[in-house]
């Protein structure tokens, strides 16, 4: 009687040590999927902007000693006798106007240049980026390929398994 | 009575060894699990690694093109003061007034160019006077930063 009371205290414990986990044990862990796949941005193409051609005008200076024969010379052209003036200043103030407009100008193709060689940069380096990232993604795919083949070789436990 | 027991230890033998495997098989399957969340994991913190790197290569070029644009932006305003210096040299009225003629060939020349300078801005092609000049002043004196020669004006 002892013995048989032993016998079953020795398979108690050891049901208690190994085998609660059969019940459970907690959830199996979930596998983690992992996407990282880049989107192509479309390239945007834009035409260039028109190109100036400016035309010919013609400045006329009038002073008190040559007013006559400039209105002379205009009525001979056959055009209405009118002139639209400026004074000294007022031409340096257009002429300062105009200097201002074109600073205006290269200062904006200046920073169109810098765009274009930020975005350009950028996008080399992102090319980059993408090919590393996808090369660690075969690199730990190959891996796990590996280890499973591995694991599958070497359970000689299962190959003398009485119950596999 | 020894029957009956070998036969309980019997049945306690094949109970443990069918806990046992029930056991094996299923720590097996969460550790192949678990190895490969861990690979996965790292995979992942290595994108991020690499998507930080990216990013502050990103601020780095920001940065570099900030400075460049401050200082083309620097000499176009310095350029934009040279119309203003040259006609702060000159009193225009009293030369025009003196010597109305060549005050008014040298005003429609200098608008011609200017006008000029414009149109190179816009992408114009240079005509062969333009491209046989050698210097920057002999190209336009309105405009000799856009002189895509050498030497400086």
């Amino acid at each position: 009687m002892r013995s048989i009371v032993n016998v079953l205290g020795c398979g108690l414990a050891l049901a208690l040590l190994s085998g609660c986990s059969i019940f459970g044990g907690g959830p199996m862990p979930k596998q983690i999927e992992i996407s990282a796949k880049p989107v192509d941005k479309p390239k945007l193409e834009l035409p260039k902007a028109d190109q100036l051609f400016f035309k010919e005008m013609e400045w006329i200076l009038i002073t008190p000693d040559n007013y006559e024969e400039v209105f002379e010379k205009l009525s001979a052209t056959g055009r209405p006798v009118v002139l639209f003036g400026l004074t000294d200043n007022g031409y340096e103030t257009l002429a300062t106007n105009l200097s201002s407009l074109r600073a205006f100008v290269q200062q904006q193709q200046i920073i169109i240049a810098a765009y274009e060689s930020y975005y350009k940069q950028s996008e080399q380096a992102l090319d980059a980026a993408n090919a590393e990232i996808a090369e660690t993604a075969d690199e730990a795919k190959a891996i796990q390929d590996q280890n499973k083949e591995e694991e599958q070789q070497d359970s000689l436990f299962k190959k003398l398994n009485p119950f596999d | 009575m020894g029957f009956k027991l070998a036969f309980i230890m019997f049945l306690l033998m094949c109970g443990m060894g069918a806990a046992g495997k029930m056991y094996y098989d299923n720590t097996q399957a969460r550790i192949q699990i678990l190895t490969e969340n861990n690979a996965k994991l790292e995979t992942a913190v290595q994108t991020q690694e690499e998507a930080i790197q990216s990013l502050q290569a990103d601020f780095a070029r920001a940065n570099e093109e900030l400075q460049k644009v401050n200082a083309e932006f620097a000499k176009t305003r310095a350029q934009n003061n040279v119309l203003s210096d040259k006609l702060a040299r000159h009193d225009l009225g009293v030369l025009g007034n003196a010597k109305p003629g060549l005050v008014q060939r040298t005003i429609n020349r200098a608008s011609v160019k200017a006008g000029r300078c414009f149109e190179l801005l816009s992408g114009a092609e240079l005509t062969e006077t333009e491209k046989n000049a050698t210097s920057a002043n002999a190209f336009n004196s309105e405009c000799p930063w856009l002189w895509p020669g050498t030497s400086t004006p």
